[in-house]
């Protein structure tokens, strides 16, 4: 029997379907330069369909159909090869209809060439399946999770489209390909150690549940799953089966001092081995408070440096897990270890400093802006003291989320690196007083009196330090670049020493012409770059500060993006003997492929956490602003012109394509 | 440019003299309807009646049954209105109004195509591009086979009715486009062109001015596609 209902659904379905087709046939029948008119009346039929049960199927067997109709023609989606997984969940999430139906589009036509009965000419059925299990991975909790508030509010009923897409997809894909892509995911961002590990945390989370599902097939899937699953929910012998917070608690009280050794070197295990924290790892920490220091080191996984340090600062680090350790924040344990390891310690203000923040009463405002959306039993307090714990021991971990404020998180990232008392300082002003002040050129700019920034959103997806420090540096970034106004040649020059610190080289050089963008004198400042950070052409002098820099960021068929801020941290060989640039990226996720053979590394070539990393040439390939100091400078170096010509080789083929001046041109014959 | 609209004559003192010399406009309260007359040689070759359900937010073709009533009436105004311009080849857009006494009323005429896209829907009904047939009726060397060939006969070889809404923003502030759920379901529903709001801040409307985009229809009863249209009024776009 047929039930009534499901009637009513096909016949609507097929209504849509035929719809389409009508609007389809049209667009088939138009000449080229009348089709782009054509196109949203073909998307918003499109987009019905894919509403509705049953729609994503119907639009998948035409695939071929609508591609060769135009849809996609003079779009980025024209040339799958080129498109970037990450970026389809933006598409996914918008809340503009048209993208969020080219994006479900391209992604069935990828679907037809995957299951190789759609033979495309740029792309192949193992490159497309290759691709399409990376959206699925990226965009895991739209297959699992319920519709957040956020999607319903920026989506409404569109939210469906992308759930119904997911849903194909995976059954026609298979969930075991997610889950191991997924996994490879989750491992490769992990390695870069980000203080943000939320949506990490939450795609642990759904893997935990498909793998509770009896209904989905592993097959030989999900290997890797384990040590990430246990490291939030089950590190060590006593939480092994989830046991939650109170009875574990209940366990701990009837341990003896071997067994909870045993405990907390499992614990510090998993921390050290992932960089998460597990809920559990917060209630043994407080719980060994009063156990003696010895089992806090265990706990905490410290090395002779680490312990030393906790040694010399018993009262301060005790206060520590007390005010900023609990179950909801307890990433603040890997951070608080990370910065014992850093010795930082030391330093004769960061005690003080850190006792002041222990202290600190927090202006309404920010309190108001640090209150946990979801987690009312956090306080802003204890939330702002793990985010500082983190920013103290990760200076690289820190990103910038979703917002245009690049240079105020490499601020922060150089601070915690290179001057943490100054960063305390920062977050100090921000938090108590609401203003921040600082001087450009012995003028006084203030962060309450400035206008607007870089970001016109207050930005919300931070760790919890950016969230409170970053709108006033970017105000105050906004207003040194607005005292520039008229100077002849690039702000950065005169804002990036000013705004970053003393140690950022007030010698400049830039390869672009202000005035019209064209290239400008490229072979000159490849060759002073080469004197001021090549070892072997300065002399063997490893970098002393970490220095601001301006790149050109090209996506992966090398077209300019865009500027982006970054850091230079080091220049050494790596392992295999070649010469690399080790830099932070503010960008969340730093291993990106640049095109043109660029693909920028996070682990495997001599990096440290965090470190993003290319070889030398390729690096100066896609650098536009470098600083360096007037007085440790020596002549622009004797670089043999192969490798000057292999250098701007890659400038020409990606960025500086469109930026060549006239004589450029003519030698490119 | 100022725009007044006023209703009664007094208010037209209340403009400032500096605001003359000016163009005015006296609207008419009635049941209006517009008029695409193509002319081939002096003769009406394709005549259609586009009905508003309101003006300035609805209108569909052909004209619903009541109305397609007055077409002999209709072609012989339109027929004076070629006899006095003296036109041999081309196309005219008239307006006229019917008020409750059942007088007919000449409101305007223009000789260029209509706007609210009457001529897509017209393609839509009868599956000829009224473009085409603009540049077929001014052109003295088409053939008399060709005009033939190419009109189909009014009304009866109309495949339903088609039709199309205004959409104004009915809020002061909006932030998103959402096409209410009940438009979309309706087996009527064929399309829109409306985009995701440029700006938060729904300026006044004045007059019959510009609307923010349209939504298409179709089906096979003129009242149902009426009340369509007409119920659309009450319905938020935009949020």
């Amino acid at each position: 029997m047929t039930d009534p209902d499901d009637v009513a659904v096909t016949e609507k379905l097929a209504l849509r379907v035929e719809r389409f087709d009508e609007a389809l046939a049209a667009m088939a029948r138009t000449p080229a330069f009348a089709r782009p008119g054509k196109v949203p009346l073909l998307l918003d039929a499109a987009r019905l369909v894919l509403q509705e049960e049953g729609g994503c199927a119907a639009m998948a067997s035409r695939a071929q159909a609508f591609e060769e109709a135009g849809v996609f023609a003079g779009s980025d989606w024209a040339t799958p090869q080129i498109l970037v997984p990450s970026l389809s969940r933006g598409a996914l999430r918008s809340a503009d209809a048209g993208l969020v139906v080219i994006e479900s589009l391209s992604q069935l036509r990828l679907l037809a060439i995957a299951q190789g009965w759609f033979l495309h000419p740029l792309m192949s059925s193992e490159q497309a399946h290759h691709y399409l299990t990376q959206v699925l991975a990226l965009n895991l909790e739209l297959l699992f999770a319920a519709p957040g508030e956020a999607e319903r509010a920026v989506q409404g009923r569109l939210a469906r489209v992308p759930r119904n897409l997911f849903a194909y997809l995976a059954e026609t894909i298979g969930y075991e390909h997610v889950i191991d892509q997924l996994i490879d995911e989750i491992w490769r961002v992990l390695k870069q150690r980000p203080i943000q590990v939320d949506s990490v945390k939450d795609m642990i989370t759904q893997i935990a549940v498909c793998r509770a599902r009896r209904d989905i097939h592993w097959g030989g899937a999900g290997q890797g799953a384990d040590r990430l699953v246990s490291s939030l929910y089950g590190p060590t012998q006593a939480t092994r089966e989830d046991p939650g917070l109170e009875e574990y608690q209940r366990r701990l009280d009837r341990m003896d001092a071997p067994a909870l050794q045993y405990e907390a070197s499992g614990f510090a295990r998993a921390m050290h081995d992932t960089g998460l924290v597990s809920p559990y790892h917060a209630v043994i920490l407080r719980h060994l408070l009063g156990q003696g220091d010895h089992l806090l080191v265990e706990c905490l996984g410290l090395s002779s440096t680490g312990r030393d340090c906790l040694l010399c600062y018993s009262d301060l680090v005790h206060a520590l897990i007390e005010s900023a350790v609990f179950p909801g924040t307890a990433q603040a344990v890997y951070g608080l270890a990370l910065m014992l390891e850093r010795g930082i310690l030391y330093q004769p203000p960061i005690a003080p400093a850190l006792w002041r923040q222990l202290g600190l009463s927090l202006c309404v405002s920010a309190a108001e802006r640090l209150r946990h959306r979801t987690d009312t039993a956090i306080t802003p307090e204890a939330r702002l003291l793990e985010g500082v714990l983190c920013m103290m021991g990760l200076p690289l971990g820190i990103g910038q989320g979703n917002n245009p404020t690049c240079q105020s998180a490499r601020a922060l990232s150089m601070w915690a690196f290179n001057d943490p008392d100054y960063l305390l300082q920062m977050v100090a002003w921000a938090a108590r007083d609401d203003e921040i002040v600082m001087h450009f050129e012995g003028q006084a700019i203030s962060s309450r009196e400035s206008a607007g920034g870089v970001a016109t959103e207050v930005p919300v997806d931070l760790d919890p330090v950016s969230l409170l420090v970053v709108p006033h540096l970017d105000r105050i970034y906004a207003e040194m670049g607005r005292r520039c106004v008229g100077r002849d040649g690039d702000p950065h020059r005169w804002v990036n020493p000013e705004f970053h610190g003393w140690w950022s080289g007030r010698g400049f050089h830039i390869n672009v012409d202000v005035a019209t963008g064209l290239l400008h004198e490229l072979e000159d400042f490849l060759r002073h770059f080469y004197a001021a950070y090549h070892p072997m052409y300065n002399g063997n002098q490893p970098l002393i500060h970490p220095q601001p820099a301006g790149i050109a960021v090209t996506d992966s068929a090398a077209r300019f993006i865009g500027w982006h801020a970054i850091t230079i941290l080091r220049v050494s060989l790596d392992p295999s003997g070649t010469m690399r640039v080790y830099f932070y990226n503010p960008n969340n996720d730093s291993g990106q492929d640049w095109g043109d053979g660029l693909v920028v590394s996070t682990s495997g070539c001599g990096e440290q956490f965090g470190e993003a990393s290319l070889p030398f040439e390729q690096f100066a390939s896609r650098l536009y602003i470098f600083h360096y100091d007037l007085l440790e400078y020596g002549e622009p170096a004797q670089v043999s012109q192969e490798e000057l010509d292999r250098v701007m080789g890659y400038v020409h083929r990606s960025w500086g394509r469109e930026r060549l001046a006239a004589g450029g041109l003519q030698a490119e014959g | 440019m100022t725009r007044f609209i006023s209703r009664r004559l007094t208010r037209l003192d209340a403009i400032p003299d500096e605001e003359f010399p000016s163009l005015m406009e006296s609207h008419l309260d009635g049941w209006e309807f517009a008029v695409e007359a193509w002319i081939h040689q002096g003769k009406i070759r394709f005549l259609n009646i586009s009905e508003y359900v309101s003006l300035g937010y609805s209108v569909f073709v052909p004209a619903s049954p009541e109305l397609e009533r007055y077409r002999p009436q209709i072609t012989e105004q339109i027929e004076k209105l070629v006899k006095t311009f003296d036109i041999e080849f081309g196309f005219i857009h008239p307006e006229y109004f019917v008020t409750s006494d059942s007088e007919m009323y000449f409101g305007e005429v223009a000789y260029r195509p209509p706007g609210f896209k009457v001529f897509e829907l017209l393609e839509r009904v009868y599956g000829f591009n009224a473009y085409q047939a603009l540049i077929l009726s001014f052109d003295p060397k088409t053939t008399e086979e060709e005009i033939h060939a190419f009109f189909p006969k009014e009304v009866e070889d109309a495949q339903g009715y088609a039709g199309c809404f205004g959409v104004y923003p009915r809020r002061r502030v909006v932030s998103r486009l959402e096409i209410p759920e009940e438009t979309e379901d309706h087996p009527y529903f064929e399309s829109h062109e409306l985009t995701a709001p440029l700006q938060e801040t729904v300026t006044k409307r004045t007059a019959f001015g510009t609307h923010w985009g349209l939504v298409y229809f179709r089906g096979d009863e003129a009242d149902t596609l009426k009340a369509l249209l007409a119920h659309q009024e009450t319905l938020d776009f935009y949020m």
